[in-house]
């Protein structure tokens, strides 16, 4: 379905993901995800990332609560995701942003992605979801990663006040997270400091890195982790190619914990409909896409 | 992934955390993952039938549910 969205229409999603093999069922209330990328900077240097630069261009915060509340008139805004850069370089502003994105309207589900920087300053009344960055259970291969130490300690994960909110994200990376022992290692590992709530991500193709390191989920069967169940498939097709795909798992750890992850592969992220973008001062669709306002 | 397959899959979980002393909280683990969908209808009767719980009312009907991913406790909410 289409809708003018800022004098422009808007492709949005007209049934959701394929579910175990059945069709999507169909959208009945039109929907948006918002992202909104507060800053280009990021204290780490990841090599498989595209927003580590400086931070250039002034956030323009009015523009942006302007946009969500004109938005919000128009059509459901599902969720909110702050990213970057990394977001917590600019802490005083995410923390406006997201009071300021709930008191506009609750139900959004707002979502920070970070890699721990300042985590601890968030203002976790506000935020549904912590998505935290971490590649590894080895301190020395998420240093590599990141290419900073500034990234969330196990301790600072077991002490963790809003665990329920905490969702860890791994890349798949050769030489790192790639097989499903490790997976399975990084499920135990995380799982026993508490955390029940994990996602796997393919890299997406933005980079030789991305191309030289990338694991298709597919390939290292996930599935047959120790102490797992598969008990989800999704996935996005147009015509006859897939465009996203994400299966689903519960894995108890060594110590019985049930921790729930999911494994995701972007094949075309340009094609996820539904998905807006605020890019510092401009609304894109999607993160490549046309400038809206 | 069969009924079998789910039952056996939350009895080892639970004798795993009765090994390691780590029962506490294990009911509330199990509904949570009921009422977020991921637990089905089915092995959620007879499970508590096993383990002597109470049911759990969720505030929807969750059981394949079509329009959630896993992870962010975001099972009524479409991901993408």
């Amino acid at each position: 379905m289409k809708l003018k969205l800022f004098n422009q229409y808007v492709e949005l999603n007209d049934y959701y993901c394929h579910f175990n093999d059945t069709a999507g069922r169909k959208v009945e209330e039109p929907y948006i995800n918002l992202y909104v990328r507060l800053t280009d900077a990021c204290n780490a240097k990841c090599k498989f990332c595209e927003f580590n630069g400086d931070d250039v261009t002034g956030f323009d915060k009015y523009k942006l609560y302007y946009i969500l509340y004109t938005l919000s008139k128009q059509v459901r805004i599902n969720k909110v995701s702050f990213t970057g850069g990394e977001p917590t370089l600019k802490l005083n502003l995410l923390n406006e942003c997201l009071k300021t994105t709930k008191e506009i309207d609750p139900n959004i589900f707002t979502v920070v992605n970070t890699n721990g920087y300042r985590l601890d300053k968030v203002k976790f009344d506000y935020v549904d979801s912590i998505a935290l960055s971490l590649h590894s259970i080895k301190f020395e291969d998420n240093y590599e990663i990141f290419g900073t130490e500034q990234f969330a300690p196990d301790y600072s994960i077991e002490c963790f006040k809003y665990k329920e909110k905490l969702h860890l994200s791994c890349n798949l990376i050769k030489g790192y997270i790639d097989s499903k022992e490790k997976a399975y290692e990084y499920i135990n590992h995380y799982g026993n400091l508490g955390v029940t709530d994990i996602g796997f991500v393919s890299l997406m193709d933005v980079n030789q890195y991305c191309k030289d390191k990338m694991i298709d989920f597919d390939d290292i069967k996930l599935d047959e982790m120790p102490n797992t169940i598969k008990n989800m498939h999704w996935s996005k097709r147009d015509k006859d190619r897939t465009l996203c795909k994400c299966d689903n798992f519960l894995t108890y750890t060594d110590q019985g914990n049930i921790v729930k992850s999911y494994a995701r592969y972007y094949i075309d992220r340009e094609q996820c409909k539904s998905m807006i973008v605020y890019d510092i001062d401009r609304l894109k669709v999607g993160f490549n896409g046309k400038i809206l306002i | 992934m069969t009924l079998e397959d789910e039952l056996v899959f939350y009895i080892k979980a639970k004798q795993t955390a009765a090994l390691s002393g780590k029962l506490d909280g294990f009911k509330d683990r199990l509904n949570l993952l009921f009422v977020e969908g991921q637990l089905s209808e089915k092995a959620y009767k007879i499970l508590k039938e096993i383990f002597g719980y109470e049911e759990v009312k969720p505030k929807k009907v969750v059981n394949n549910v079509t329009d959630g991913c896993s992870g962010s406790r975001m099972t009524y909410r479409p991901r993408c």
